[in-house]
């Protein structure tokens, strides 16, 4: 019996070949859409991803409770290359920086301004990212050089210092040499601007010599090759191994050293919630107009076959039959056309004529599209779900007409 | 069975003119409720979806905005350009009276107050911190600032001699209510030195302003900077209102002056808002293609199931070419009709969850320690702005366009006889 | 350079008491006669500073030249690292030295509140600053060994401290310790004085040691050696010049 019915459900479906392929296309196409949603979704969690992490590293090794210490020496890390070693042998596909910051006074003629002088390592891709967000007039901060310093334009004017000038640091209380005097060789502008009148860089050769020699207030772990959320577990392992590789050192993910900026990227969560609501009664409108319409139009068929003998039941059963092949075929087009274009989009898209307006915010104007298993189940369930109750409406009104009445029934 | 095309009939009827198929058209809509009914609904849900996805996304991180804007900097603040890139005191501003007179001009301008921000040093008996410390008006910045209905613990300052810390400071500092601090400011008159009784905890329910703010007295900042008049002035602007007030005070503000608005005086904060509202355009567009092929497939299937009507309707003498007019004519209409059902839905709800907090209480409910930890509290607001009709307007109009070409098309070629047999 | 900070610090305090008691030997009067010690005498010194801490100890070794008033030249002998740094402070002006920079500069207001070379001192407590009528004072023990006296702070006084105890030496008035106090009534810092010596008939400590009562391990110990109070001291030692190359 079950066999039967369903090719009798199967055949009725091609009968009506035009109006069963734009039920099937209305349900593909919402969930080849609702994936699209989803990645997107999380190509944005993405780029947040990539912005609060590009300029600090996934992870950061410090002496333990450096936040509350006062004492600039008591903030170092002391065997620098050594701990810089060990993170290079755990940290697999990471980048490892060592960065030293020097607080003390910045002079220049009788002008002076108070800064934490930032000496560290810059491998390309971070060097590229850091430009890309701060452009530079001049030349960047060279590794080993002993003599350059890069200033914040705002500092530089603060200071009355351009291209070529020289500048006098002043760092008592450190234990290099606590004082040294550095020629100007590019200047940056800041693109946060709480930052641009406090921003001096040097290479980490020059703030060792300065004030801490083989030693660093810090190392980063940068992972430039994590784009995606989901893939940021190889992070959270490496620091696990770093931690158990540096054991009298304290080691912190991204999201332990800066709250706030996770809260950030947790702030979009409410707006994608309220954002989802939007776009399924959308998607759910739209299935059910395909799905409504169509039914409406055959409950004169319901209406002869009532009037042959079958029952309003068994109408019904053909119905929901018929919905659910039709239905699942639907998605299953539609996951058949999605998931690839996910993979495409998640190795990378951009959005047209406004990779200009990105890099204006010194984002990266390229996205890297992400779907989580979940929400694949959920668009799939949803439009099934949607279009099986859509059909299932008109059915039933018609199984308790009268079938004269079905068969005359106009929309 | 495919539909033959039949010769051209001898003299097609062409009663008809493009006036009557109108009114026809419209008549056509409210015989037919039920389908029209679902016609418009759609078109109607795919603009509100626009206007409402915008309004929403911009509304809410305005509204974050907003909220830090006012806890830590002002709605729109004047100070000379040159504080501006390099906040030093001695990069004050002179004058204020007549600053002041020219804000309180603006008819947006609600209120005004001297600020002095600037570097100082506190000491407890224990500690020092260095933070950046802010010389108010009590009397007058709470008009510009939430800061001062922020205190949780004790009072907001009242005159000299007091100080406010957040309460994330007061504990690195353990420094307690009552107690009195020392504050060092190495300024223009050289090094200067008060102490000041703390009075009042702020907590904002986030480490950006627990952790750094300090308020004293305007007079007592004064005596430790030497700034006779102020750093800035605050300005009490409506929500929403900040960038057009700034730029209507800034033109008539004289050289080296400038306005600010709230969104360039948050620093890293605006950077990942702003990073936030452009990674939403992806998701518009998206939005905007859904709508479009929402309406687009509505109106199709809802012609096409019609097929059946359409060949009656020919076969009675209406010619094709009419009929298809008339289909357009029907489909526009309908399309308009939601277009405007949901421009009105749309920016209707944007409005009420703009001048209402329905949003806030109901983020609250959810995600009640992310919105507190933007310092949102319960303050949320949609944003409701013009261009988002154009959006809407747009994605509509292309997808009307584009729907009614094909049955369009359709229905000029049908043949009659197969049409009547159609199922 | 310490036993400036001792006068100018100790001093500002005590010139700023307004004390009353009717007893003998009023709380003011020793403070006068404390004050008279410890107030500066031209000298030519060499200083050692000891800044103790958990990790490290640091022993810096500096020849000091001072007017005794307003003017002082510390130059740094030891450790090799820090030598040839000096310092110069005309009244509230502060020029620093550093042969890595080549040239003296001036330390501008921004930078004061900074450590001096790393200890428990800063900068300001070397320029000093009066600050007259801040503090109450009141007798609050005497024996045989020491009269005790508390110093109140007026509320508006720009000090974190809720009071200081000043122990003096009876019939000297040779200071022998400051110990400042928290609002909470807990000790958190202790200066002391010792190795006292006889000049001009005053009593002058040779030696002083600040100790952070909070934090163990922390502590800087200055001692005067080598004191020669009677040679004078020319004007030509507190300019840039002497900076650089000392006045000797």
């Amino acid at each position: 019996m079950p066999l039967a019915v369903l090719s009798l459900a199967w055949r009725n479906l091609w009968r009506q070949r035009r109006r069963s392929l734009t039920s099937l296309g209305a349900v593909a196409l919402v969930v080849c859409l609702s994936m699209l949603y989803y990645s997107i979704g999380g190509a944005a969690v993405n780029s947040m991803y990539s912005n609060l992490t590009e300029a600090g590293g996934q992870i950061q090794i410090h002496v333990p409770g450096y936040r509350d210490l006062r004492d600039f020496s008591a903030g170092l890390i002391r065997n620098a290359a050594q701990v810089e070693a060990a993170a290079r042998a755990d940290a697999g596909s990471g980048v490892v920086v060592g960065a030293l910051d020097v607080p003390g006074l910045l002079i220049h003629g009788d002008r002076s301004r108070a800064v934490a002088l930032s000496g560290r390592q810059w491998p390309d891709a971070l060097r590229e990212s850091y430009l890309r967000q701060n452009p530079l007039e001049g030349r960047f901060v060279r590794a080993g050089d002993e003599a350059g310093i890069v200033l914040g334009r705002g500092l530089a004017t603060a200071l009355d210092v351009g291209i070529g000038g020289q500048v006098m640091m002043y760092a008592p209380g450190t234990e290099g040499y606590g004082a040294g005097s550095y020629t100007v060789t590019g200047l940056v502008d800041v693109l946060d601007p709480s930052y641009a009148s406090r921003t001096a860089l040097i290479s980490l050769a020059a703030a060792q010599t300065l004030a801490a020699p083989d030693a660093v207030s810090r190392v980063e772990v940068h992972f430039p090759s994590i784009r995606r959320v989901q893939d940021d577990s190889a992070s959270l392992e490496a620091a696990r191994r770093l931690q158990r590789a540096v054991p009298e050192l304290s080691v912190e993910t991204w999201r332990e050293l800066s709250p706030m900026l996770v809260r950030i990227l947790d702030s979009l969560r409410p707006v994608m919630a309220v954002v989802s609501v939007i776009f399924f009664i959308l998607a759910g409108l739209l299935v059910v107009n395909s799905i409504y319409l169509g039914m409406i139009e055959r409950i004169r068929e319901f209406g002869v076959l009532m009037s042959l003998g079958a029952s309003g039941r068994r109408v019904m059963g053909l119905i929901t039959l018929e919905s659910v092949l039709l239905c699942s075929a639907g998605a299953l087009v539609g996951t058949a056309v999605g998931l690839p274009l996910v993979a495409l989009m998640a190795r990378g898209f951009t959005v047209p004529g406004l990779e200009q307006y990105y890099a204006s915010f010194g984002m990266d104007p390229v996205f890297y599209a992400s779907i989580h298993p979940s929400e694949v189940a959920f668009a799939i369930a949803f439009a099934l779900g949607t279009g099986v109750l859509a059909a299932l409406w008109p059915a039933s009104l018609a199984s308790r007409l009268e079938p004269v009445e079905a068969m005359r029934f106009t929309a | 069975m495919t539909p033959a095309v039949t010769p051209a009939p001898p003299r097609p009827r062409r009663a008809h003119d493009l006036a009557s198929l109108t009114r026809l058209a419209w008549r056509n809509l409210w015989r037919q409720r039920r389908r029209t009914l679902l016609l418009v609904v759609v078109v109607a849900y795919a603009t509100l979806a626009i206007v409402f996805f915008w309004g929403f996304t911009d509304g809410f991180l305005d509204s974050v905005m907003n909220a830090q804007g006012r806890l830590v900097a002002a709605p729109v603040l004047i100070s000379s350009e040159v504080y501006h890139h390099d906040p030093d005191p001695s990069n004050g501003l002179s004058g204020l009276a007549a600053l002041e007179a020219l804000a309180l001009a603006d008819p947006q301008v609600g209120a005004v107050a001297p600020r002095i921000d600037f570097g100082a040093l506190l000491r407890s008996p224990y500690t020092t911190e260095g933070v950046m410390a802010r010389g108010i008006d009590p009397a007058r910045e709470g008009r510009v600032s939430d800061l001062p209905s922020r205190v949780s613990q004790g009072r907001m300052l009242q005159g000299p001699g007091e100080i406010v810390l957040g309460k994330g400071l007061a504990e690195r500092l353990d420094v307690r209510l009552g107690e009195r601090l020392a504050v060092d400011v190495s300024a223009l008159a050289g090094p200067q030195a008060l102490g000041l009784r703390l009075v009042g905890l702020i907590d904002a329910g986030t480490p950006v302003i627990d952790d750094s703010t300090a308020l004293i007295d305007l007079a007592d900042a004064r005596t430790l900077t030497g700034v006779a008049g102020a750093t800035g002035l605050a300005l009490d602007v409506p929500l929403g209102q900040e960038a057009a007030a700034a730029q209507a005070i800034n033109e008539r503000l004289p050289d080296g002056i400038r306005a600010y608005a709230v969104g360039d005086l948050l620093g890293a904060l605006q950077r990942g808002l702003a990073a936030e509202r452009i990674q939403m355009i992806p998701m518009g567009l998206l939005f905007s293609l859904f709508a479009a092929v929402a309406v687009t497939t509505t109106v199709v299937v809802s012609v096409l199931e019609r097929i059946r009507e359409f060949g009656v309707i020919v076969s009675l003498g209406l010619d094709q070419a009419s009929l298809a007019w008339l289909v357009t004519f029907e489909s526009v209409f309908a399309t308009a009709l939601g277009w405007l059902v949901g421009l009105a839905a749309g920016y209707g709800l944007l409005w009420i969850f703009s001048a209402t907090n329905a949003l806030g209480a109901l983020m609250i409910h959810t995600y009640g320690d992310i919105v507190q930890g933007l310092a949102l509290t319960d303050q949320i607001y949609a944003s409701v702005r013009l261009e988002y009709a154009l959006f809407a307007s747009v994605t509509i109009a292309f997808a009307a366009l584009f729907s009614a070409l094909a049955p369009a098309r359709r229905v000029r070629r049908l043949n009659p006889a197969e049409a009547m047999r159609a199922q | 350079m310490t036993r400036f900070v001792a006068r100018t610090f100790v001093a500002a305090v005590l010139l700023g008491v307004t004390g009353i008691a009717a007893a003998q030997d009023s709380a003011q009067a020793v403070l006068d006669r404390v004050v008279e010690n410890l107030r500066g005498v031209s000298q030519w010194a060499t200083l050692q500073l000891t800044v103790e801490r958990p990790q490290s100890t640091t022993e810096y070794v500096m020849e000091i030249v001072t007017d005794g008033d307003k003017r002082s030249l510390a130059r740094v002998t030891a450790p090799p690292r820090d030598a040839g740094q000096a310092f110069l402070s005309v009244d509230t002006n502060l020029l620093i030295y550093n042969p890595r920079l080549g040239r003296s500069l001036r330390l501008p207001p921004s930078g004061r509140s900074n450590a001096f070379l790393g200890s428990d001192l800063s900068y300001d407590d070397l320029a000093g600053e009066e600050y007259r009528d801040q503090y109450d004072a009141s007798v609050a023990d005497r024996s045989a060994t020491a009269i005790t006296l508390d110093l109140t702070p007026h509320p508006e006084a720009p000090t974190p401290y809720g009071k200081l105890e000043f122990r003096v030496q009876p019939g000297t008035y040779a200071p022998l310790s400051l110990t400042f106090f928290d609002q909470r009534g807990n000790a958190v810092k202790r200066m002391s004085f010792a190795e006292f010596k006889q000049v001009d008939g005053r009593t002058v400590p040779e030696r002083f040691e600040v100790v952070d009562l909070l934090k163990d391990g922390y502590r800087t110990v200055a001692s005067w050696t080598q004191v020669d109070y009677h040679t004078p001291v020319p004007d030509r030692c507190f300019t840039e010049a002497a900076l650089e190359r000392g006045c000797r």
